[in-house]
């Protein structure tokens, strides 16, 4: 599911940038930071929509470098387990297929996958077929998230398209 | 040991289906594909070239359902007289466009607690903004 959700990011300047400059800096520093990145509680951070206030910038004693908390909104997406949602296939193998939901990736392996269904290792590309439907490369689907797993850099999930109202859409 | 704890209650807290999203987004706003779609393309900044940015914005075309900022609010005001529907029944609805109201309490689970007719009346005004959109 995408969200749009309001987040804080913590940037350090260093003295250099102490200038005329320093607003637009902090701006582009902003998205390069978070723009693209994913964590466990938040999700993919797609795209930052508004800034809704730089810090005030404080400076560290010590360092002499500035730290600015900056409020932001941005375009965030997050799968939850149990959530219906539509994906394109993009790879096909023997143990099942992985298909892509925006930016996250859904392995359904073929033991979720309806029995009628069956492997051809001689098709070209590479699918699953049953007598009327046939899923390879690029198909649509609709399937079901059945759990994630969050790593530091991606989240990874596994579907499910046994069931009513799963599987390939037209 | 209370790390491990803690962490797997968390992980039993997050469930669609009962409509558990987690601490984080149980009151967040939901986006509907099209407003996704909208949003990334209008733009005033440069697009990042990320990964994630150009996989999703694939994402976005592919599946848009709505493809004028007209229609998509008008499918949230159909929905917003349903005072019942969470915003994340609301995104759900709108994002799979559910023929009938069987297939709908299949795919979004929580909605048993809506009646069939009521459901199906406004599933279907959907599927005629969605055949008649400009």
């Amino acid at each position: 599911m995408f969200f749009i959700k309001e987040l804080t990011h913590t940037i350090l300047l260093h003295p250099s940038y102490f200038g005329p400059r320093m607003l637009q800096f902090l701006e582009s520093k902003l998205y390069a930071d978070v723009e693209g990145t994913c964590s466990g509680a938040f999700g993919y951070i797609i795209a930052v929509v508004s800034i809704l206030d730089i810090g005030k910038g404080m400076v560290i004693s010590g360092s002499g470098q500035a730290e600015f908390v900056t409020r932001y909104r941005a375009i965030v997406f997050k799968p939850f387990k149990g959530e219906v949602v539509d994906g394109v296939v993009n790879n096909v193998n023997k143990m099942g297929f992985f298909a892509d939901v925006g930016p996250l990736q859904v392995f359904v392996s073929h033991q979720l996958i309806h029995p009628d269904m069956k492997f051809d290792p001689n098709s070209n590309p590479p699918s699953f077929a049953s007598e009327d439907q046939i899923i390879e490369k690029n198909t649509r689907v609709r399937l079901k998230i059945v759990g994630t797993r969050v790593d530091a850099t991606e989240i990874f999930a596994i579907g499910t398209i046994k069931e009513d109202h799963l599987g390939v859409i037209d | 040991m209370s790390t491990r704890l803690r962490h797997r209650t968390h992980g039993e807290e997050e469930d669609a289906s009962a409509l558990k999203l987690g601490a984080e987004f149980n009151n967040a706003g939901c986006l509907l594909i099209s407003e996704v779609k909208y949003l990334l393309e209008n733009r005033d900044k440069d697009a990042p070239d990320t990964a994630v940015y150009n996989k999703t914005l694939e994402y976005v075309k592919t599946f848009a359902k709505f493809n004028t900022t007209d229609s998509a609010s008008a499918v949230r005001e159909t929905l917003r007289r349903e005072p019942a529907l969470t915003q994340f029944e609301t995104a759900q609805i709108a994002n799979l466009c559910p023929g009938t109201a069987e297939e709908a309490k299949s795919v979004v689970p929580s909605l048993v607690k809506i009646d069939d007719d009521k459901l199906q009346t406004l599933l279907d005004e959907i599927q005629t903004m969605r055949k008649f959109q400009s």
